[in-house]
């Protein structure tokens, strides 16, 4: 009995320090990269592939074909200069006019309308207790939170959003995003999330609004007030990357297949 | 047979306890470099270049930014350099995070923002991922750090904001460029991005 005990443990030890002992070794190998030694050991290191797959695995999921690039990117240009001489002092101007407070009412109260298509966009993925939650908010928001403005939904019962979008139903379905796409205005987007937006339209309550003159006031309100608050983002991301426009089509991919996942 | 059981009962209690201290490990880790960033830019003494090149030190502490500038190139890539260069690339690869870093703290107003700790799950013995949530005034973000450890520490090697992993953004960029350009070309342009700051 002694030996069978002696045995099972030895090689139930010796397995696991074997597998770790191995790992140690390249984790140990690649510990230090700051001498050139090490650096050398790293392009010979085969176990390093495991860090190497998983970022490239990242990369190609969201390796969107872009046939239409030249023109995505002149489209790219014009949003480019839009934001900065037009989008970009409107908004300066107006946030030295509306306090911090006003707009983030505003953009909650934006937001609170956006409710039919997260609802609708649930059931349509049988996703029926988020449907439930989506509706629960709307009504605390438009309710206690005095017509959307606030969001005690959030802040005080802390229920979670489950913002769902013709395009990420499109996707829970197995819709590919097929080809990248840059709108103006509206930015980076592919053509099944393009193609979603239409349905989309249909469940926000701006689109019902008769006066097309009231309709684009409301809606140039929405993105001045948006961009208001996010003064300085697109700037600091501007500088840190090398091509704006390929960061943008690819963390918009990734953001997209975070949310179809969930 | 009652002694197999106790032998294998230590053995699960054992690697049940491993975990638990990487779990642990790790998310003090992260709340203590998420407090320590929050400290320097609430330190008045320090001016915006020590403060920059604080976070610097903090990020070489509690990141592997070296495996993170292999990474952001791939094996391809980073084999294109020259040993001279490789060094270099790390450097500038390492301001130009830092920079990003710091003013991306600084933008947020931190007497608003909440972080939570959530999921802590482990893909590998040597590997983690953390989930941390950031809640401000108007959104929840979800935050994903990849944590390896190495060597005898673990780190931080890849950040998701929202399902955008840092390190698959920038490999597809810097990939594209060294398509067209050189390795020095893009350490230069590193070093003045990384001297760029955001007015």
């Amino acid at each position: 009995m002694k030996l069978r005990v002696f045995c099972l443990a030895s090689f139930l030890l010796s397995g696991c320090a074997f597998a770790f002992e191995g790992n140690i070794d390249v984790f140990d190998s690649l510990d230090s990269l700051d001498s050139l030694d090490a650096l050398d050991a790293l392009d010979a290191c085969d176990e390093f592939d495991e860090f190497e797959e998983e970022i490239q695995e990242q990369v190609d999921r969201v390796d969107v074909p872009d046939p239409l690039e030249p023109l995505n990117r002149s489209i790219w240009w014009l949003n480019d200069k839009l934001y900065f001489y037009l989008l970009k002092p409107v908004a300066t101007g107006y946030s030295k006019v509306v306090p911090e407070i006003g707009r983030e009412s505003i953009a909650n109260a934006f937001k609170n309308l956006q409710a039919p298509e997260h609802v609708v966009n649930n059931l349509l993925q049988l996703k029926f207790s988020d449907a439930g939650t989506e509706l629960k908010r709307f009504s605390y928001n438009s309710t206690i939170g005095i017509l959307g403005l606030r969001d005690p939904a959030t802040k005080n019962y802390e229920i979670p959003t489950h913002k769902e979008d013709f395009g990420q139903t499109l996707g829970r379905y197995g819709v590919k995003p097929m080809m990248a796409l840059q709108l103006p205005i509206v930015g980076s987007s592919n053509l099944r999330d393009t193609a979603g937006m239409i349905p989309d339209m249909f469940l926000n309550p701006v689109y019902y609004i008769e006066s097309l003159a009231v309709k684009i006031g409301v809606k140039s309100e929405e993105v001045v007030n948006g961009t208001s608050l996010r003064l300085g983002v697109y700037e600091d991301l501007k500088n840190e990357h090398l091509d704006m426009y390929r960061f943008l089509q690819d963390a918009y991919e990734q953001n997209r297949l975070k949310k179809i996942k969930e | 047979m009652k002694k197999i059981i106790l032998v294998l009962v230590g053995l699960v209690a054992y690697t049940a306890l491993a975990a638990e201290d990487a779990t642990e490990v790790t998310q003090r880790l992260l709340k203590e470099t998420m407090d320590r960033g929050v400290e320097i830019l609430k330190d008045e003494s320090l001016d915006s270049d020590h403060k920059m090149a604080t976070f610097e030190s903090l990020l070489k502490e509690r990141c592997h930014t070296d495996l993170m500038a292999y990474l952001v190139l791939g094996k391809s890539g980073w084999t294109s350099l020259s040993k001279e260069q490789q060094p270099e690339f790390i450097s500038a690869f390492i301001q130009m995070m830092t920079r990003s870093y710091y003013t991306k703290m600084s933008m947020a107003d931190q007497s608003t923002v909440e972080i939570s700790y959530a999921e802590n799950k482990e893909i590998s013995a040597k590997k983690r991922v953390l989930k941390a949530f950031i809640k401000d005034e108007m959104n929840i973000y979800t935050l994903e750090y990849r944590f390896a450890f190495r060597g005898d520490r673990w780190g931080i090697y890849d950040l998701s904001i929202e399902g955008i992993s840092l390190l698959a953004s920038y490999r597809s960029e810097y990939s594209d460029y060294l398509k067209q350009h050189s390795g020095a070309e893009l350490i230069e342009l590193l070093e003045q991005k990384a001297a760029t700051v955001t007015e």
